[in-house]
Parts: structure tokens; C-alpha cells; sequence
């Protein structure tokens, strides 16, 4: 089943190759799987090239005000039971406008924002010691030991869920540098830094959000990212947030252009 | 992919370039998302049911989801709990309901092709809903077993044999099929 499914390393594979060779048996085995799985793979074809429905569509573009059009009965035969109630319930939901309101924290921000440390009043108070994770140089807020080692090393698609500090997204800044977002675990702060010369400079620190109840129970990394350093970086970034292979790229470039 | 043309229905400028990402991905993903819909549900109307409410979840969550690590991932596995949960929410209310290809394919002629397909799709829903949803991710989807497991949070090994024992059945199930009566004549 492995076989059929890609899933075995090349030296396993020509073994099998080499055994249905010389047993039919096996060869018929294996046909079987293969056909079952281009089987049921094909029996949603269909599925996939069809026009993606309007209340769909409208509700992850966000758009604008959008009526959503109702569910439209596609089944000719009247079901044996009823679904009706749900459905229009969710039709409800789906004709709610503005669709926004999800994104209702970002969408009231205003547009200029300036950029610079927001740190909850706890964090500066005292002076900060060599060995913290920050330090301060000519009036900017650097980053060091651990941050700044994960900084420049992590990678958001190889860091453990353990680490103490966790790498977010990297992008290139509009002024040409690379920037990340990081969240530590203690104390529990977010924030934006980007590398200039050696040194990682933090443009934005904020204390991170507590960890909301998670229905469904996902799985997923942390706290809500803070709408400061989210509106960092819509301010900052050129373009669109680095890929995987991009990010391998830059941080073997040690974050240098 | 086939995408339904709405000029000017929203406004780019006034979301955050993370926003526009995210729903733009979200937009990419809206196929296969309802390709996986229809793989585990009966009707097509409670697969974009189901797409609706994951992409609620989603869209609720999206402080939840990672810039820069692997959106399709967080997707399917909401939509699996939004599966599980309907499916919960039916058994409370023990709603029985027809097929809709069994409705369809009454007193019609179909082609060999489409009666393959109907055939599949009648055996996937005899499937127990863990095994329908290792084959979904894995044989429909087109999944490596490692990101299957992820979205569906159990072990390499749990997916494996839920997917060995499920294409037995499936296997089975449509054996009788061709051997048993005609359908849809």
C-alpha cells in the first residue's frame, strides 16, 4: 500500500518493483491498490473544477457589504429528511453583512501608524543586564543572546514547539532589510525586529495576549499576534512574506542583501 | 479552477497586506477544500455547508494561524473538526438521509464512468467516518501520510492501518457492486 502511495524510500520501492517482477501475484496486488486509488482520486474530479459557489467565494474575499447568494437547492429530489432548518440557519449567517466584522481590529486602525517600541510599562523599568535578551545601543532596542541567536538561525518550517523563542514570519522591509516577527516565552512578548549591519534592531515589542480558548481543540501555536506588531509590519513590508526556500535562502545569507 | 467573476466587490486598500494574503490563500484553496467536502459528506450542499463553516472558523481565527507556516494544513484540519462536530451533531439528532447520487442515479441512464464514480462514492459512505476521513485526505486529497496525520492529529501508524483497513472495505464493497445487481438502469 506504501508503494502505491509514494510513501516508500527509492531502494525499497525497486525492491518491490523487482519482486512483482517476478511474482504475479504481487504485481496483481499492486495493481489492485493502484487502481483502487486512481479510483476513488477520480470519482472527485468533478468536484474540483467546478465554479466555487458565490456565498462561498464572497466569504473568505471579505467582500464588502455582499449579499451572499443563497444556498441554491442543486439536489433534484426532494430529500428524505429535511436539512432546511440548518441550512437556512447558516444562510443567516451568511447574509449577515459586512463580512468584515471579523477582521473588524485590523480593519478600524488608522492608516499611519509610527513606528518605534511599544513595550508594556513592566518590561523597562530597570536598567537592562548584559546577558538579557535585549540590550539598548545609540537610543535603539537590540536584540541578544537567545533572541538573537534564534533570529538569525531558526527557521519557521524546522523550529521545535518547544523552543523558547519562536520565530513568526520574514519579510523583506521596504527600506531593503530583513525583518521577523519572534515571540518569547518569558516574559511573554511579540515582537518585529529587523537586521541591520550586526545587529538585530527590535522595531516593535508588545506584550503577547493570553491564550484564548481554543474550540475544536486545534492544536496551534500560541497567543493572538498583538495588532501593534501586525500593524508593524503592514507598514513595513515590501511585498509578500517570505517563502520557506526564501527564508532558508536569506539565513544563509545571515540576513544580508 | 474555475472562479466566479465579481468585479469591485472588494476593496484591497482598506485590508492589511496579511489579510489580503490570507484570504487570497483561502480563495486558492476554496477547490480542494470542497473536493475534500464532498468526499465526506452525502450531499454537495452539506460539503460547501461544511467549507462555510470552517472558513467561519478561519476567518476567526486567523490570529491563531502562523504567518508563514503551512495554511492548507490549518485548513483541512478545521474543516475536519467542523466534520466531526456536524457529524456528532446528527447522530444526536439521528437524521437518516438518502444519498443524494442514490436519488440520482433511480430510473436514469448513466454512463459506465459516472456509474464508477456513483459506485465509489455509495462505498465511501459506508466507511466509518475515521476510516472516510484517512481515505479523503490520503487517496482523494492526494496527502503524504505525514501531513494526513497532522491534519487529523493522530499517529503515522493509527492513519496507516485506518487506511489499509478502510481500502480492504472499500475493496469489498465494490466487488459486490459489479458482481451484485445493476444500478440506475
Amino acid at each position: 500500500m506504501a508503494y502505491v502511495d509514494r510513501e516508500l524510500d527509492p531502494a525499497t520501492a525497486a525492491a518491490i518493483d523487482a519482486a512483482c517482477a517476478q511474482d504475479p501475484q504481487l504485481a496483481a496486488r499492486v495493481q489492485r491498490h493502484r487502481q483502487l486509488r486512481v479510483a476513488v482520486h477520480g470519482a472527485y474530479a468533478t468536484t474540483l473544477s467546478e465554479p466555487v459557489p458565490d456565498r462561498l467565494l464572497s466569504l473568505a474575499r471579505g467582500a464588502e457589504g455582499a449579499t451572499s447568494a443563497p444556498a441554491a437547492a442543486s439536489a433534484p429530489a426532494p430529500k428524505v429528511v429535511d436539512l432546511a432548518a440548518a441550512r437556512a440557519a447558516r444562510e443567516a449567517r451568511a447574509e449577515t453583512p459586512p463580512r468584515r466584522a471579523h477582521w473588524s481590529t485590523w480593519g478600524a486602525l488608522a492608516a499611519s501608524v509610527a513606528i518605534g517600541v511599544w513595550i508594556g510599562s513592566a518590561l523597562l523599568r530597570e536598567p537592562l543586564a548584559p546577558g538579557e535578551t535585549f540590550a539598548t545601543a545609540g537610543g535603539r532596542l537590540l536584540a541578544r543572546s537567545a533572541l538573537a541567536q534564534a533570529l538569525d538561525q531558526q527557521l519557521t518550517s524546522t523550529q521545535a514547539e518547544t523552543a523558547t523563542v519562536h520565530v513568526g514570519l520574514s519579510f523583506v522591509s521596504r527600506e531593503g532589510l530583513y525583518c521577523r516577527t519572534f515571540s518569547l516565552r518569558d516574559p511573554a512578548l511579540r515582537g518585529l525586529a529587523c537586521k541591520n549591519g550586526a545587529d538585530w534592531r527590535v522595531q516593535t515589542l508588545a506584550q503577547a495576549g493570553t491564550n484564548a480558548e481554543q474550540p475544536g481543540g486545534y492544536r496551534m501555536a500560541a497567543s493572538p499576534v498583538p495588532e501593534a506588531v501586525l500593524r508593524s509590519v503592514d507598514q513595513m513590508i515590501q511585498g509578500a512574506p517570505l517563502e520557506a526556500a526564501a527564508e532558508v535562502a536569506a539565513q544563509q545569507h545571515g540576513w544580508k542583501r | 479552477m474555475e472562479e466566479n467573476p465579481s468585479p469591485g466587490r472588494y476593496s484591497p486598500e482598506r485590508m492589511t497586506s496579511i489579510e489580503q494574503s490570507f484570504r487570497a490563500e483561502l480563495v486558492g484553496l476554496l477547490p480542494r477544500l470542497r473536493r475534500f467536502g464532498r468526499a465526506l459528506t452525502r450531499h454537495r450542499e452539506d460539503a460547501d455547508d461544511v467549507v462555510q463553516i470552517a472558513l467561519e472558523r478561519a476567518l476567526n481565527h486567523h490570529a491563531q494561524w502562523e504567518p508563514g507556516t503551512r495554511l492548507d494544513s490549518w485548513m483541512f484540519r478545521i474543516m475536519k473538526n467542523a466534520w466531526i462536530d456536524e457529524v456528532r451533531a446528527r447522530r444526536r439528532s439521528s437524521e437518516v438521509v438518502m444519498s443524494e447520487d442514490e436519488i440520482e442515479s433511480v430510473g436514469v441512464a448513466t454512463p459506465d464512468s459516472h456509474l464508477e464514480s456513483l459506485a465509489i462514492r455509495a462505498a465511501m459512505h459506508q466507511l466509518g467516518e475515521d476510516q472516510r476521513l484517512a481515505v479523503s485526505l490520503v487517496l482523494v486529497e492526494g496527502m503524504a501520510y505525514k501531513e494526513a496525520a497532522e491534519v487529523l492529529e493522530i499517529p503515522i501508524g493509527t492513519l496507516t492501518s485506518r487506511l489499509a483497513r478502510a481500502r480492504e472495505r472499500l475493496q469489498e464493497l465494490l466487488a459486490e457492486d459489479a458482481g451484485g445487481s445493476e444500478r440506475g438502469r
